[in-house]
């Protein structure tokens, strides 16, 4: 080709104005265009995403505010980002638009589209869970007297306090699909993974064999039952005359020439500690059988509020706490009424799936499985490729429908790929050069910015609205402690036990099954989609009064 | 007494001429069906060479992505940039067969 080099030559000197012309043209195109096409771009994708009772996420550049349509948002996903980089206000923004298109909606109509989901919130944090509270008591206070009342009827809080409590039956299968001994090895897995105390082959064998007995007898957790229990005989023996296992009857009646000494009473220390704190004896400890004729508004209600912070608890025991309830919602979930999707949000997940315990595996496979019943699960966490275990972050990652990814730099690569790439405008030509800089741009994504990458669709560039305070839309305005005053008071009240009736109903079952040494007779107990069908106690005299016999007023 | 001995060698010298261009005439010729087929092997890689000069574009053969030929440049051995067709400097005369590609950097030959 060397030949034709000089007549080349002469051809690009002759031509070299119109070449430049055309350059020029080019270069103000590479400048003005790709903005342009990546604009239309996203528009083209925002389109896709969308549908019928799409769900906001947030806003492109360009100001277009893009949905998403339930069907896809209520899947399972990933919310991941640096502390304050904005995941929790997303969560603020889709579950308060949740919270008041299920209000707006008509109650007769019962689908997604509708507005009626029903949602769980696992809140390990506070933070959420205060402000969707604050929400809840400002949507409240706009409504008439019967909208009120089908609010607060549809919610149920998870919260403890020293004054009082939502009452927990851990051992109690009623209801439950589970056999007694799988719950009793689901639960002394997650006691055991959640506690920082150390747990030796024996005691734990032990633990399991102590949930055991408890499941089938539908007894609470209770140190003075406990202690009885393993070093009384002659009260052993009459406990397990009622238990039909013959596993647990065989273990517990040779249980001095099994278990050492030492171990029962390293077992019999763990359980003082877990019930020193009062909220969690008076929550595990209430007989499931007195919870019957509690009004106390429990299953059914199709959203759940639950505070699983360290604001009263040990942070293990509020992780806890969460773990049992994440595995109840699990249990029950491929019963559920599939005309509604579920949905079920765990606030900092790599905090609870950490410990890789039994809770790991069923919260996998829900996420893969569940969405055939219509239930989805939302992780929002931080730092998930360095808090997880790499099988269980790429199983998660294989098994979410949408990521939505804040400021971040290890979970940036996952969305480079479905970034379009002609949305680096002005950036750097080559691939690598241009990887790297998106790299910098994510570490340093300004607060409330994300990329949301719905498998599919090219990721989006978004914005998370601004989520205005609740009470500031109402008239008057009502502050922030008013909210939680109403709050506490319609929702929160009506579904825990009074401090002084938790503690009288403990303490009428000590009389009647520890210092007794009976078994009450076991009733069938309540369906747990329906409300209670025995006689409505609302204090500790009536308690009492019903427990020895007598009958209770009932409340209205 | 020099005039035969210049008369010969005038007459030596255009005989050597004539054999030496008559040489090179014949290796001309011989080597022109060479040549001849060598430029029509060349041919179509001109014909598309200069057609994308003249469209201005042309598709990666790795990763089908449009470059310009004509863009704000820099010569690789001048280090002057000028808007132009990327293949030729007009300020130290190089001319480049082929450039990297923009987004996979693999090289596009054009001549």
């Amino acid at each position: 080709m060397k030949a034709f080099d000089p007549l080349l030559a002469g051809l690009f000197r002759w031509t070299h104005d119109q070449n430049a012309a055309r350059a020029h043209a080019y270069e103000d195109a590479l400048v003005q265009g790709p903005a342009r096409a990546a604009s239309t771009a996203w528009s083209r994708a925002a389109l896709a995403l969308g549908g019928k009772g799409a769900l906001s996420f947030g806003t492109l550049p360009s100001g277009d505010l893009v949905s998403v349509r339930r069907a896809e948002a209520l899947r399972s996903a990933l919310i991941i980002g640096a502390s304050g980089a904005g995941k929790t206000r997303l969560l603020l923004h889709v579950l308060g638009t949740l919270l008041r298109d299920g209000v707006a909606a008509p109650s007769s109509s019962a689908t997604a589209a509708d507005g009626h989901v029903q949602f769980e919130l696992v809140d390990p944090k506070y933070e959420t869970y205060d402000v969707l509270g604050q929400t809840l008591a400002a949507l409240w206070s706009e409504l008439d007297e019967e909208g009120q009342a089908s609010l607060t009827d549809a919610v149920r809080v998870i919260d403890w306090s020293p004054e009082a409590v939502t009452p927990f039956a851990p051992f109690d299968a009623r209801g439950s699909i589970t056999t007694p001994a799988y719950l009793a090895h689901l639960r002394t897995d997650i006691a055991i993974q959640s506690s920082p105390a150390d747990y030796p082959e024996a005691v734990r064998q032990a633990l399991f064999m102590l949930h055991r007995l408890l499941v089938t007898c539908r007894f609470p957790l209770n140190y003075r039952f406990v202690e009885r229990l393993f070093f009384e005989a002659a009260y052993r023996a009459r406990i397990l005359e009622r238990v039909a296992d013959a596993d647990i009857r065989a273990y517990f009646s040779s249980v001095e020439s099994l278990v050492a000494p030492q171990t029962l009473r390293a077992l019999l220390w763990r359980v003082q500690k877990d019930l020193s704190f009062p909220e969690i004896r008076l929550s595990e400890g209430l007989p499931p059988a007195a919870l019957d004729h509690l009004a106390v508004r429990g299953a059914g209600c199709p959203i759940v509020l639950g505070n699983y912070s360290s604001q009263f608890l040990p942070a293990s025991k509020g992780r806890e706490r969460a773990n049992h309830r994440v595995t109840d919602v699990l249990l029950r979930a491929p019963q559920r009424d599939t005309t509604r999707p579920g949905l079920l949000v765990l606030e900092e997940a790599s905090a609870l799936l950490a410990g890789r315990g039994e809770l790991t595996e069923p919260l996998l496979t829900a996420t893969r499985t569940l969405r055939s019943v219509g239930f989805g699960i939302w992780y929002c966490t931080q730092d998930l490729q360095n808090a997880l275990p790499s099988p269980l972050v790429r199983m998660l990652q294989l098994n979410t429908r949408w990521w939505a990814v804040f400021q971040t730099l290890e979970e940036a690569e996952w969305v480079y790929p479905h970034v379009l790439a002609t949305s680096h405008v002005g950036g750097p030509s080559d691939e690598a050069a241009r990887h790297r800089e998106f790299l910098r741009r994510m570490a340093g994504l300004p607060r409330r910015a994300f990329y949301l990458a719905a498998k599919g669709h090219p990721a989006l560039p978004l914005q998370v609205p601004l989520v205005a305070d609740p009470g500031t839309t109402l008239e008057p305005r009502q502050s922030a402690a008013e909210l939680r005053a109403i709050f506490q008071r319609e929702f929160a009240r009506p579904c825990q036990v009074a401090a002084a009736v938790a503690e009288a109903a403990i303490q009428t079952w000590e009389a009647e099954v520890v210092d007794g040494g009976g078994i009450p007779p076991v009733s069938p107990g309540p369906p747990t989609t329906a409300a209670p069908s025995g006689p409505r106690v609302s204090n500790a005299a009536e308690l009492i009064r019903h427990l020895l016999g007598a009958t209770p007023t009932v409340e209205p | 007494m020099f005039g035969g001995s210049i008369w010969r060698l005038t007459v030596v010298w255009w005989i050597v001429q004539a054999i030496r261009w008559g040489t090179l005439l014949l290796l001309y010729l011989l080597a022109a069906p060479i040549y001849l087929l060598l430029a029509l092997c060349l041919l179509p890689r001109l014909v598309r060479g200069l057609r994308a000069i003249r469209s201005g574009m042309t598709n990666c053969s790795a990763c089908a992505l449009p470059n310009s030929l004509n863009r704000l440049t820099t010569c690789h051995r001048c280090g002057a940039a000028e808007y132009g067709c990327r293949l030729f400097c007009t300020n130290c005369g190089r001319l480049s067969h082929g450039f990297p590609c923009d987004r996979c950097t693999a090289v596009i030959p054009i001549f």
